[in-house]
């Protein structure tokens, strides 16, 4: 598993660098220092019989096993309804998804083979960039024409391909036809170019299927909050970014039977589980918030409670948190947390 | 070509004033605006790609008179002495694309392109995102802090927002500068500095789905312009925290890229877009609203609609009316004990009518007079909106209601009601909500003065027009429906 984005880096690098020369300017090269997203930057991996983890100061937890992202290509976050959710993010694509059995738990390392949509080809659209600020030359964030590949990672920020049904014709803003009955008229604000946000219909055509060898990752996060995306970009070689879905859990150990609240948040829509029970559901496209969702009353069981999560992203940012609070209102931290 | 132009204006205007007085009028399409800057006694504002929309008023905008800059996504302006400040921003792909943003800065003497002087200086990078990197360095916010120094946030979806300072006689990064992280996944940010807080506003929810766009503006505060900002539940914006200042209302959705206006002390205006104005085919358009100021957290006012109201003074709680005959009501229980009644059925006491007083009313001008509200016909006000206006807000008509008795300004500073409203322009008034929810009520002009005046409480039960005063109780008043 290569998780080195030495090549995205090097783009953006030559493109931040490349415009700034228009000006004739330098940067200093602290400015951009340390900004790199590699895998390490957010994750360490742990092993299967590691020593339990605590929550972290604030409450959250950082311990979880991770399923490598499931193909789910979408070129917008519109599409994330109630019924789209559910039917998504409950769907199994691979037995034992969602085991209610903590000893039947995947170890970090096992995988296992699943058949998903494959990525579509040409990346996933964006919007042809602003590219007004650039007074020169081929300078980074400058326009590029729709169907011409950007200047970005690979497979992302190239125009969508002909035909698509989610497109809209450049500088005609939302496309006509967006889903959920907008009323005829412009919709949008007529500037940007491909169908920035309101390409969210699902293909219409059967999509084409891939089958993914996906493994387990057992890992705690360096940050409050999972980086979906970093963990999809580290786990692919750089290969998937958007249009994913994750699946992951965590085990809660308590001395005694508590009540608790299961506060979540994610970006974009997630379903999350205690114990089997579907407890919380976070649709439509949203940012990831601390204590964005919070669940009903649970009672975790003394011993060993399982923590399911499952989160969709088209494009754009993919993360999630969760901690869990007691009746009163105060962080509930009085737990381990382990891997199985 | 023009006169067609101005015409479609008014049409396009009285369509707009039927349906609401939340937005402004004319043409006001736009996306992301900069916060609005005057210049020679017009107002100014670009959206992303530079489109500009001017207005003489503040309320009814168009592009006509502006000129497109070569910016790209979201600029902000600021005023620095003499000259105007613009940050913006390129990228390169947004959603689905990569995040390799631009900050840039660039200065010019003024913001009216058939000036001399209108000329833009060579754009200074001053901060940028990689590729893929945890920000995406577009949507550039600036703010002059109270001691001089300037900085420009910026960040959108894509990670994080950050904060740096810049130069502000140069616009170029502050020697020595480090980009801070304030904030994740916010888009438009800018921030605005009120009694002894810094006040970080995003935009969060789905940007650009027209009437399905949730767009909305957060924020949170802190002591210091490089945070840590909190919200009111005690949540850090890089946690993903925000107070709603104003999300949807009625007819409009996705209010987002916040930008102030102080137009004196206590009067704030907050300029943003509706991603979607269901009566503009749901386009997006721009939106000023007065900052109302509540328990140390700014939220969007409103505008006054059409409608009748009762105007309470501030200063006792009285109610403006005009002054003709009291005529008492029949009915009722007398003192009003509860004993006097027995164990008969109650019935509706009938409300006095226009009709029953109106033929007793002089015919001529009738002065005003503060005093108990019982919701007589003569302490009732019809406020209806005119095609022009002041920044974010029409001009109102305000008569008798179900008469076209009209308050006006008389020479000398003083008030009357005449018998016909005539569109004279002191017959018209500015109403402004100010910073704790009171409004301001002020004639477009007074006979024989050039003096700016406000309706004021004189004594308890009088009013006159004096100056404005944020912190004097007798400048404001209330509008009250039940």
């Amino acid at each position: 598993m290569n998780r080195n984005f030495k090549l995205i880096l090097a783009v953006g690098m030559t493109a931040v660098l490349v415009g700034c020369g228009s000006n004739g300017s330098t940067i200093d090269p602290q400015r951009i220092a340390n900004r790199n997203v590699e895998f390490d930057q957010y994750f360490t991996e742990i092993k299967a019989d590691a020593a339990p983890a605590k929550p972290d100061e604030n409450g959250f937890i950082r311990r979880w096993t991770i399923i490598e992202p499931i193909n789910k290509p979408n070129s917008g976050n519109t599409v994330f309804t109630d019924s789209y959710i559910q039917a998504e993010l409950t769907k199994e694509y691979f037995k034992g998804q969602f085991t209610k059995d903590i000893n039947a738990l995947p170890k970090t390392g096992d995988q296992v083979i699943v058949e998903s949509e494959a990525p579509r080809a040409g990346g996933r659209g964006g919007f042809g960039g602003f590219g007004g600020g650039a007074p020169q030359g081929a300078g980074a964030g400058q326009a590029r024409p729709q169907g011409a590949p950007g200047a970005g990672a690979p497979g992302a920020g190239q125009a969508r391909p002909q035909g698509a049904p989610q497109g809209a014709p450049q500088g005609q803003g939302r496309p006509q036809g967006a889903p959920q009955g907008a009323p005829q008229g412009m919709g949008g604000f007529g500037g940007f170019g491909g169908g920035m946000m309101g390409g969210g219909a699902p293909a219409a055509a059967a999509p084409s299927m891939v089958k993914d060898t996906l493994e387990w990752h057992s890992v705690d996060s360096k940050l409050f909050n999972i980086k979906l995306i970093r963990f999809a970009q580290g786990t692919s070689n750089g290969q998937k970014r958007y249009g994913l879905i994750f699946n992951a859990f965590t085990v809660i150990n308590v001395d005694q039977d508590v009540v608790v609240r299961l506060a979540a948040g994610s970006n974009a829509s997630s379903i999350w589980w205690v114990n089997g029970e579907k407890v919380l559901t976070l649709q439509a496209d949203r940012r990831m918030v601390a204590d964005d969702g919070m669940s009903k009353r649970i009672t975790l069981k003394k011993g060993k409670n399982l923590v399911r999560a499952a989160v969709i992203n088209g494009p754009g940012m993919s993360d999630m948190c969760a901690r869990l609070y007691n009746e009163d209102g105060t962080i509930f931290k009085n737990y381990t947390i382990t891997n199985n | 070509m023009k006169k067609i132009f101005q015409m479609g204006l008014v049409a396009l205007a009285s369509v707009a004033m039927t349906e609401t007085v939340m937005a402004q009028i004319g043409a006001p399409f736009i996306h992301d605006p900069a916060t609005i800057m005057e210049c020679d006694g017009k107002y100014y504002t670009w959206g992303t790609g530079g489109s500009p929309l001017v207005s003489s008023d503040g309320w009814v905008w168009s592009s006509e008179g502006g000129a497109r800059i070569s910016v790209g996504a979201a600029p902000d302006m600021i005023k620095i002495g003499d000259r105007y400040l613009c940050a913006h921003s390129s990228t390169g792909g947004g959603l689905g694309g990569g995040h390799a943003g631009t900050i840039r800065t660039m200065w010019n003497k003024t913001l009216d392109p058939q000036s001399p002087d209108y000329e833009w200086t060579e754009q200074i990078q001053v901060a940028e995102s990689l590729v893929d990197e945890d920000c995406d360095a577009i949507d550039a916010g600036l703010i002059m802090t109270p001691d001089g120094r300037l900085f420009v946030t910026y960040g959108t979806y894509f990670g994080f927002i950050r904060v740096v300072e810049l130069d502000p006689a140069t616009g170029d990064r502050a020697a020595g500068a480090v980009d801070v992280n304030v904030a994740v996944d916010c888009e438009a940010t800018t921030m605005i500095y009120e009694d002894g807080w810094y006040y970080l506003l995003g935009t969060h929810g789905t940007c650009c789905d027209g009437v399905n766009s949730t767009y909305n503006i957060v924020c949170g505060r802190s002591k210091s312009p490089t945070g840590p900002f909190i919200d009111n539940v005690g949540r850090d914006m890089v946690e993903g925290g925000g107070k709603m200042v104003l999300g949807c209302r009625d007819g409009y959705t996705g209010a987002g890229h916040f930008g102030r206006y102080i137009v004196e002390e206590g009067v704030q205006k907050m300029s943003f877009h509706w991603e979607a104005d269901y009566s503009m085919s749901g386009r997006s358009t721009l939106a000023i609203l007065p900052i109302v100021w509540r328990n140390g957290w700014p939220e969007a006012g409103y505008n006054v609609k059409n409608g009748v109201y009762e105007i309470e003074s501030e200063r006792r709680g009285y109610a403006l009316e005009i002054a003709t005959e009291y005529v008492r009501l029949g009915g009722g229980r007398g003192m009003g004990f509860g004993g006097g009644g027995g164990n008969q059925a109650n019935t509706q006491v009938a409300f006095q009518k226009l009709e029953d007083v109106i033929g007793n009313w002089p015919k001529g001008n009738i002065d005003v007079r503060v005093i108990d509200y019982q919701f007589r016909p003569n302490q009732k006000w019809e406020f209806v909106a005119q095609e022009e206006g002041t920044l974010g807000t029409p001009y109102y008509k305000i008569v008798i209601a179900g008469t076209n008795r009209a308050l006006a300004a008389t020479a000398g500073k003083e008030l009357t009601t005449v018998p016909e409203f005539t569109g004279a322009p002191e017959q018209l008034w500015s109403v402004d909500q100010l910073v704790d929810g009171t409004y301001r009520i002020c004639p477009k002009a007074v006979p024989g003065t050039d003096e700016k005046v406000c309706l004021i409480s004189v004594g308890d039960s009088n009013a006159s027009l004096g100056k404005f005063d944020i912190n004097d109780v007798n400048c404001k008043w209330n509008l009250r429906q039940y």
